[in-house]
């Protein structure tokens, strides 16, 4: 006789547990099945003592399943607690061998071939189960692991990582200070990684603290060693463990023998859901991480929300009123649903969304109302969102002086696509054409969009690429005139220092900048000389484009990872007697950058003998990152007094820590850069902050709230320059204000310490980094607070003015 | 430069007008603070060290005050122009009182800010060259290396060898004195005990004692860089303390000055 339930829910996990307490609450006949001997087992196999966080914060917990922001083993105790309350029917070691049938016909395999059927089924397994293993000869010794419990537990071992992820590198750092640590990347770099773990992994790398084998991957593994296929040949990596961080993936073959469909062969794709979780095999629902969600908090509504419609007591989802909030202002009383109809129906890149996406995207979007006239952005604005037209027109003045000229863009079109791409400021100011309704993706939901689902991705660069040759060549013409150069077109990435084109090349193309800058430097008396900036949204390599069997003057390099515009010689030349204002713009440019190489020779004539030059200053900075700031701070120590005014100044006006390490940060000749945030163009640090706690004003100050940081470190971690510190907030301390103290300073000497901090008071980290002193509505008080001028925020396009002046060398 | 000098501009027009009313005003007896003109003198003296005064202040209070360069450089030549201000007050009548003194610490005050302005000037540029892109975090971690090795190679060198390469890691050069920090004397580490060990060294390589000429070598360059990058990090100092040295008169000698004057004005008004 094999038992039936209403509902059988597989896997223990958030989602699973929520779903089987709320079933025990409702009265609902049902079973949870765990593959292992206890509940959770991918919390379970946590780091010990690892802090689990309960983003988003905003989302409200449904159902009786508790879980709060705390440690692994917190969380897991309360969750044994609340099973054991709730009276749920779990059944551990009972891992699902086969599944089978739909809605009222489920058949469940268990160990020992016991059958349990179901009317409806819930699969929360995760991923976590189903690790990616190496799949060579040898890889089921004993000593060849797919986690990482304790780093400590291991010392003075050989021990090689195979994986170069996020995982793999952190698990590698880890272990590194007590062990000989090898990494094995299959890729020739770490991009694959968060830019905190590269720059990490680099550094170990560099010391000589981890060996790393790039463009490898394991052929076999023997005893006490690892068999590796290398550009080179096969190598041997002696080892006395190894540890294989390669991904979780879906286990394929046991869903699709279900019936469940994917949509790709990506091994990583996930089942296409409805809007109830429901799959294509009726009856049978997916909720967590096996569904693409990845966050407990997720999980652990969804697998409420299931059970109630089940029970035929329906509740809303959990975004439902904050949803409902979000539409207010532009819909009155509309009902979230049908919001969402509405977008769906108006806003392309939103239709091909899952209900499921679409409510995501929401969350984080927004939608307002224009009249006609109202600025939607402005020119020089720092705001990086995509806008998108549901109903009514925008007009793009890319020329302020000629209203009548604006780009006129429509119904279900969208614009700020090029400040979504670049992260520079606003190149035109847009206003409403007549009553209008638009939606506001930020950046962030329109790059995981991007990353899911292609098409997006492939229309904005489309539109993209449009919009940037028509601004840089043809803004006073319509742009379907320029449909011919724009087919000739294409898109170039460059990496970081990679060169673009080189002097003494044939000029055969032109090319417009559209992410990252570059520099543009000429070889004089057998050194590099630097001559200019390109930033962002530039033209160049213009020059000589005019002649034929003209050579490049001078060698460009991306100075970050670039992305640029490229227009073959030929299709310009041949829309010239078409268009004789492109003769006008490249003769401009060309003229522009001869009075720039004679500007410089200038400047280098005016240098002392065996003195440094301004090159080598702009050569420096670049290598430093600078090009991809839109702030840096700077100090001339050729006319700094060492005072540490700049350092006070910074400390005084944020609760007495200082954003600046005026001793730290790279020199050469006498420019120093302090570590301090340099508000870069993509901020490194805004890519992972779970929150959202990081933004960009749109005046360019990159900020962090300190009232929804919850000190996670990841933006810390992603800075390549160092300039976020995890810090307790309170523990600054103020300015000593009193008379005597001051004296006593004054003359330089020492002060009594002030109150020392109290380390056991109840506290909490935060990410502090510099902000520009926005909120005291004056300039930055490093800057303003410099007795001697020495200390200057700068964007690049002024520090090369700056360097050329003279500045910079003593 | 703050603003092609402009506080500069301010000041030499002050002074030159001041001279300019001194030399054509004909005051009832000799030129004294008590005649109109004397007066006019005092009341801008006055407000001028009561302004400067409150730079000392300023300088902390941080944060939506524009910039203080401009504070800066406006202090420097006001002050300078404080001179002439200030001494056409007195009518050159000075005497043993309260009043002369209070003309004497603010003499000392602008000296001293003269000074300190002449060090402002001078040094952040050769402390950059001194340190050629090292810090003194660095130096002295470069110092410690040195120190260790020629310890370690000292080993190897018999005992009263071995007890000068020691003695001459633990040579810094001795206390700082005045000539030193204000005449720029660079102590001469191989006049001490650095000399005496390479030195012995030497002897060493001409066959004498039985260490192994081979260690030599190295032991006297490290030894003498050693030396280097003690006279670099003095040199460091030195410009460091030149340029907190002269607030020690200045800021006090501000104090008293502000006293002294409080008491003239005081006087003035009391017994007149």
């Amino acid at each position: 006789m094999t038992e039936h339930y209403k509902v059988a829910i597989i896997g223990s996990g958030p989602g699973g547990l929520s779903a089987a307490i709320t079933a025990a609450d409702q009265g609902l006949s049902h079973v949870l099945l765990e593959r292992t001997n206890h509940l959770s087992d991918t919390i379970f196999k946590y780091q010990k003592g690892k802090k689990v966080m309960a983003h988003p914060m905003r989302l409200p917990l449904q159902g009786s399943m508790p879980f709060e922001e705390g440690f692994r083993e917190g969380i897991l105790d309360n969750w044994n607690v609340a099973a054991e309350k709730s009276g749920a029917n779990i059944r551990l070691n009972a891992e699902v061998k086969k599944m089978s049938g739909e809605r009222g016909s489920f058949q469940l395999t268990l160990p020992g071939n016991e059958i349990i059927t179901a009317d409806e089924v819930i699969l929360a397994i995760g991923l976590q189960g189903n690790l990616r293993k190496v799949p060579v000869p040898g890889a089921d010794r004993e000593w060849v692991q797919y986690q990482l419990d304790d780093p400590d537990a291991y010392q003075n071992e050989r021990i090689a990582i195979i994986g170069a992820g996020d995982a793999g590198i952190e698990n590698a750092i880890a272990l590194a200070s007590h062990n000989e640590v090898s990494i094995i990347n299959r890729q020739p770099d770490f991009s694959r990684a968060k830019p905190g773990n590269v720059a990490a992994i680099e550094k170990a790398i560099r010391s000589g603290q981890i060996r790393a084998y790039a463009n490898s991957a394991p052929a076999r593994i023997d005893d006490k060693a690892l068999i590796l296929d290398t550009a080179e040949g096969q190598s041997i990596v002696p080892v006395d463990r190894i540890i294989a961080r390669l991904g979780a993936i879906p286990p394929r073959k046991f869903l699709e023998e279900a019936g469940i469909k994917f949509p790709s062969d990506d091994p990583a794709a996930v089942p296409e859901l409805s809007e109830t979780y429901e799959c294509n095999v009726p009856g049978l629902y997916i909720i967590g991480a096996l569904a693409g969600f990845t966050l407990i908090k997720q999980a652990v509504n969804q697998g409420h929300e299931i059970i109630r419609r089940m029970a035929g007591d329906p509740i809303a989802p959990a975004d439902e009123d904050l949803l409902q909030q979000r539409f207010e202002s532009a819909f009155q009383g509309a009902s979230v649903n049908a919001v969402l109809t509405y977008l769906r129906e108006h806003v392309p890149i939103l239709a091909g969304l899952t209900m499921l996406q679409l409510r995501e995207v929401m969350l984080e979007s927004t939608i307002a109302r224009f009249r006609a006239g109202d600025v939607v952005f402005k020119r020089g604005d720092y705001t990086n969102s995509l806008w998108n037209i549901a109903e009514g027109t925008a007009h793009v003045l890319i020329n302020e002086a000629r209203p009548d000229m604006a780009v006129r863009i429509g119904e279900a079109e969208f614009f700020g696509e090029i400040g979504l791409i670049s992260g520079r400021r606003r190149g035109a100011t847009v206003v409403a054409g007549e009553a209008s309704v638009m939606v506001e993706v930020p950046r962030r939901s329109m790059r995981r969009l991007q990353s899911s689902i292609k098409a997006i991705k492939v229309e904005l660069d489309r539109v993209a690429m449009r919009r940037i040759i028509h601004t840089a060549l043809a803004r006073d013409r319509p742009i379907s005139e320029i449909e011919d150069i724009i087919a000739g077109a294409e898109l170039k990435r460059y990496k970081a220092f990679e060169t673009i084109c080189a002097e003494g090349e044939l000029v055969d193309a032109l090319y417009i900048m559209r992410t990252g800058s570059a520099t543009v430097s000429r070889i004089d008396n057998g050194r590099e000389v630097a001559l200019n900036f390109i930033a962002a949204g530039s033209l160049f390599g213009e020059r000589g484009l005019l002649e034929d069997e003209a050579k490049r003057a001078a060698t460009i390099r991306a100075t970050v990872a670039s992305e640029a515009v490229r227009i073959d010689a030929s299709v310009i030349r041949g829309s010239m007697e078409r268009m004789p204002e492109l003769r006008g713009i490249f003769e401009k440019a060309v003229q522009s950058q001869l009075d720039q190489t004679v500007h410089s020779a200038l400047a280098r004539a005016g240098q002392r003998v065996g003195g440094t030059d301004g090159s080598a200053v702009t050569a420096f900075l670049v290598n430093q990152g600078v090009g991809e700031a839109t702030n840096a701070f700077i100090i001339d120590e050729g006319l700094c007094t060492r005072c540490g005014n700049c350092e006070s100044a910074c400390a005084s006006t944020h609760d007495g820590i200082s954003r600046v390490n005026r001793d730290a940060g790279p020199r050469a000749m006498s420019v120093l850069l302090p570590v301090a945030c340099r508000h870069c163009e993509n901020p490194h640090c805004m890519t992972d902050c779970p929150v959202d706690a990081i933004t960009r004003a749109p005046t360019g100050e990159v900020f962090i709230n300190q009232n929804t940081c919850i000190g996670c470190s990841n933006c810390a971690n992603n800075c390549p320059y160092g300039v976020i510190n995890m810090v307790d907030p309170t523990s600054g301390h103020k300015e000593h204000q009193n008379w005597l103290t001051w004296l006593l300073d004054s003359v330089g000497l020492p002060t009594p310490a002030p109150k020392p901090h109290d380390h056991n008071a109840p506290h909490a980290t935060k990410a502090v980094k510099c902000d520009l002193c926005k909120d005291t509505g004056g300039s930055p008080a490093c800057v303003a607070a410099c007795p001697t001028g020495a200390a200057i925020r700068v964007a690049p396009e002024t520090y090369m003015a700056w360097v050329r002046d003279g500045r910079g060398r003593s | 430069m703050w603003k092609d000098a402009y506080y500069g501009k301010v000041a030499l027009i002050l002074s030159v007008a001041a001279i300019f009313f001194y030399l054509i005003d004909h005051p009832s007896g000799v030129p004294n603070g008590g005649s109109w003109l004397g007066y006019t003198y005092g009341t801008v003296g006055f407000g001028l060290i009561g302004w400067l005064a409150w730079f000392g202040i300023r300088r902390r209070r941080y944060g939506g005050q524009g910039p203080l360069e401009g504070w800066m450089s406006a202090h420097v030549y006001l002050g300078i122009a404080l001179i002439v201000v200030a001494t056409l007050h007195t009518g050159f009548r000075f005497h043993w009182n309260v009043h002369t003194l209070a003309y004497v610490l603010m003499a000392i005050v602008i000296v001293s800010g003269i000074f300190g302005a002449y060090t402002f000037l001078r040094y952040p540029a050769m402390m950059t060259a001194n340190r050629a892109g090292s810090t003194l975090k660095t130096m002295s971690a470069e110092l410690a290396g040195l120190d260790q090795s020629c310890r370690d190679l000292a080993l190897t060198f018999d005992d009263e060898t071995a007890a000068l390469v020691v003695a001459a890691t633990q040579d810094f050069g001795g206390r700082f004195t005045f000539r030193e920090i204000f005449l720029g004397r660079s102590v001469n580490l191989v006049e001490g005990a650095t000399g005496g060990a390479i030195a012995r060294l030497r002897d060493q390589v001409g066959g004498v004692g039985n260490a192994q000429p081979a260690e030599v070598l190295p032991l006297v360059q490290n030894l003498t860089k050693r030396a280097t990058v003690v006279v670099k990090m003095r040199r460091d100092w030195r410009y460091r303390a030149q340029m907190l040295l002269w607030r020690a008169i200045h800021v006090p000698l501000t104090i008293a000055l502000v006293l002294a004057l409080t008491i003239h004005v005081f006087a003035v008004f009391y017994y007149r």
